[in-house]
């Protein structure tokens, strides 16, 4: 028997044998494979053309104008969708150049018409579509899913082929449940040993991204394993595979173990009784074998990691939070490294320490999950948000804030001085007008620092969710281990 | 040869490494529902600063787009090669692309060409000399042609089969995935009944 991986054993029980493309001039491992989607997640900002291309271009042959199955979709409104938060002194208006149209609301009208399900505010079930799938149980180990995101990768931590795809991609899959993709190579991500109280997961993947490269995976799904990740909670896996394509991959995996399955049983779309029995049979034989071999490997000592904050315009641009802004002339890219540390106002060899933050922002579909609002609630007690900073909570979907209610956490935040929000993506992709003003600091828990991300101007800072409370608290970057 | 290959006129040069969508399509455009009409959109940020090389005149007309490594890193959003098509680009070429920047490129006809560093260092040698020099990209050879005055050379680039495929012969994914319906057929009458569906009313 062969060695095979996580990922080889979902990719071969889900091609479509026989529908390689025929390209005479073309070796075989060149070209892409057709694969089957399980599993259609749907947003509203990436499928109202996706939905048009159905009746403008009916396919030859079998392919009509309606969704091939709609029993395999689900869809939700995140990106657009208002927070409720007030707006930030100076921030840029939303520019809705352009025709704007109401996206939920038509995404509402297509699912209907394409009888998908739709699950909008007010459900109880919106929310941030990665996060609010893993709850509803329809994400399982071993199927293969696709979404017009490319933070789709969070889902592979059920042991799942997830990857974020473009529009067309959303229409093919509309109306054949199939997405061409090529086999991408494995690089594991070995993160060994126990990680110190205070880091969390995102430091993890801040750490591995930072010693990789926002390319050093490209090509590649990354898998994540070792006893650090076995340790991981669910929602901790999430983040981790969640920040995956900020190192170049379009795929994040984790093995499925007792802690995958404890998650899913007796949710809504799991299965049950016998068919559970056979799904726990058929899904503890996907773990990659023992003798298996990775294209590329990186392995992380655990108990090294410390927490992290980035400082410059890309997610691999960080240092952990004792640590001082690097010199250009210190970098591989001094030139890179130099228009980064303008644009953030900052100078080589300060501390992060010294810096003052003006925002801090707690939530994205990399963050904003029970046991990130529980981590942060854990640091601020309570105490207050330090005097002249702005700081939110937006929980990732109508589910968790419920929860985060009862718990007693939406209290805590209130009760120190955070604002929170109605459920969505808000301040991370900033599109529903959540904008931080030009020049102020942001210390975010969301996945992308790149310029402008938060607004023209915004100087974004990715933190985990424990670091930006400490940053809420002290109005700085504080080292969140001091405060615990 | 055919009206789509080759290639052919100058380029436009963004040397910067990681050039990621939220720059090349800022996020407030990605309110709109439309497939096309984004040429005003493209880099918006980066035009309003008036020596941007995207705002010389030559910009308009040139259907190349010479970018550096790691080019369409970040958000999966298409409408990033919709504004590079609507802005007149009919190609890239870079030393390396984001994953699914380069998948939606093929996907919507975008050609985005691969091409060696120390051939970009060279094409950027040239480039720096004379920004005007004609370039012509033949895809189906997966080369590109440097017109330098009396003095023509070829660099290869690669260009992936299947992108080539589509773009030669004119061919959507979504049929050819159509066409293999029987096979898809055969597959899902044999999916594991665990999967999870769906159903409303």
């Amino acid at each position: 028997m062969t060695a095979v991986r996580l990922l080889d054993r979902i990719w071969d029980s889900h091609v479509i044998r026989g529908a390689t493309p025929a390209i005479a001039d073309a070796a075989s491992d060149e070209l892409p494979d057709l694969l089957y989607v399980d599993l259609h997640l749907i947003h509203e900002s990436t499928s109202a053309q996706a939905f048009a291309m159905l009746q403008q271009r009916p396919v030859a042959g079998a392919v009509t104008r309606r969704s091939r199955r709609p029993d395999l979709a689900l869809a939700t409104a995140d990106h657009t969708v208002p927070s409720g938060l007030k707006r930030i002194a100076g921030a840029a208006a939303p520019d809705m150049t352009g025709n704007r149209t109401d996206q939920p609301l038509l995404l509402e009208r297509n699912a209907a018409e394409h009888h998908i399900e739709f699950r909008g505010r007010g459900s109880g079930l919106q929310g941030i579509v990665h996060v609010i799938a893993p709850k509803a149980g329809v994400v399982l180990p071993g199927m293969t899913l696709v979404c017009g995101d490319s933070h789709t990768s969070t889902l592979g931590a059920f042991g799942a082929l997830a990857i974020g795809v473009g529009t067309t991609a959303v229409g093919q899959v509309l109306a054949t449940q199939t997405v061409w993709l090529s086999r991408p190579k494995v690089l594991a991500a070995e993160i060994a040993g126990v990680l110190a109280p205070g880091v969390e997961a995102k430091d993890v993947v801040l750490a591995l991204i930072q010693r990789i490269g926002v390319s050093g995976a490209q090509g590649h799904a990354i898998e994540f394993r070792g006893d650090a990740v076995r340790a991981l909670s669910m929602d901790a896996r999430m983040t981790l595979c969640n920040m995956a394509p900020e190192a170049g991959a379009r795929a994040g995996m984790v093995a499925p173990d007792d802690v995958t399955f404890d998650y899913l049983e007796s949710r809504e779309f799991a299965p049950t009784g016998a068919l559970w029995n056979e799904a726990v049979r058929c899904w503890s034989a996907l773990a990659t074998s023992p003798d298996a071999v990775f294209e590329t490997q990186v392995c992380i000592d655990a108990s090294q990691i410390k927490p992290m904050v980035t400082w410059g315009t890309t997610p691999a641009m960080s240092i952990a939070v004792d640590g001082h802004v690097p010199d250009a002339d210190s970098t591989d890219n001094p030139e890179e490294t130099a228009a980064a540390l303008e644009y953030m106002g900052l100078r080589g060899g300060e501390r992060l320490q010294d810096l003052r933050v003006d925002v801090v922002f707690i939530g994205s579909c990399t963050n904003s999950r029970l046991a990130d609002l529980r981590a942060a609630a854990r640091v601020v007690g309570k105490s207050k948000v330090a005097r002249g900073v702005r700081a939110v909570v937006v929980p990732g979907s109508e589910k968790v804030a419920a929860q985060a209610e009862r718990e007693g956490l939406r209290n805590v935040f209130e009760s120190a001085g955070f604002e929170w929000g109605m459920p969505g993506c808000s301040m991370c992709v900033a599109m529903n007008g959540d904008q931080v003003a030009a020049g102020q600091r942001c210390a975010s828990t969301s996945n992308r620092n790149f310029r402008d991300r938060q607004g023209p101007g915004v100087r974004t800072h990715l933190v985990s969710a424990s670091m930006a409370a400490a940053a809420a608290l002290t109005g700085t970057f504080a080292d969140v281990r001091q405060l615990i | 040869m055919s009206a789509r290959n080759p290639i052919k006129g100058t380029s436009v040069l963004l040397e910067a490494p990681n050039i990621d969508t939220d720059q090349i399509m800022p996020k407030q455009f990605c309110l709109r529902t439309d497939r096309s009409g984004y040429q005003d959109a493209v880099f918006f940020e980066w035009r309003r600063s008036s020596d941007s090389a995207l705002n010389q005149p030559r910009a308009l007309t040139s259907p190349l787009l010479i970018a550096g490594p790691n080019f369409g890193c970040g958000s999966s959003r298409e409408h990033a090669v919709w504004g590079l098509l609507d802005f007149g680009f009919r190609a890239v070429i870079a030393p390396s692309y984001g994953d699914t920047f380069r998948a939606n490129s093929g996907a919507a006809g975008l050609v985005t060409a691969g091409i060696a560093t120390a051939d970009y260092q060279r094409l950027l040698a040239v480039l720096h000399h004379d920004i005007d020099t004609p370039l012509e990209l033949d895809v189906a050879a997966q080369e590109l042609r440097l017109c330098t005055t009396g003095n023509a050379s070829a660099v290869s680039v690669q260009i992936p089969a299947f992108h080539r495929y589509l773009y030669l012969g004119g061919f959507t994914e979504a049929e050819l995935a159509a066409y293999h319906d029987d096979k898809i057929r055969e597959y899902e009458a044999h999916r594991p009944a665990w999967m999870p569906r769906i159903e409303i009313d």
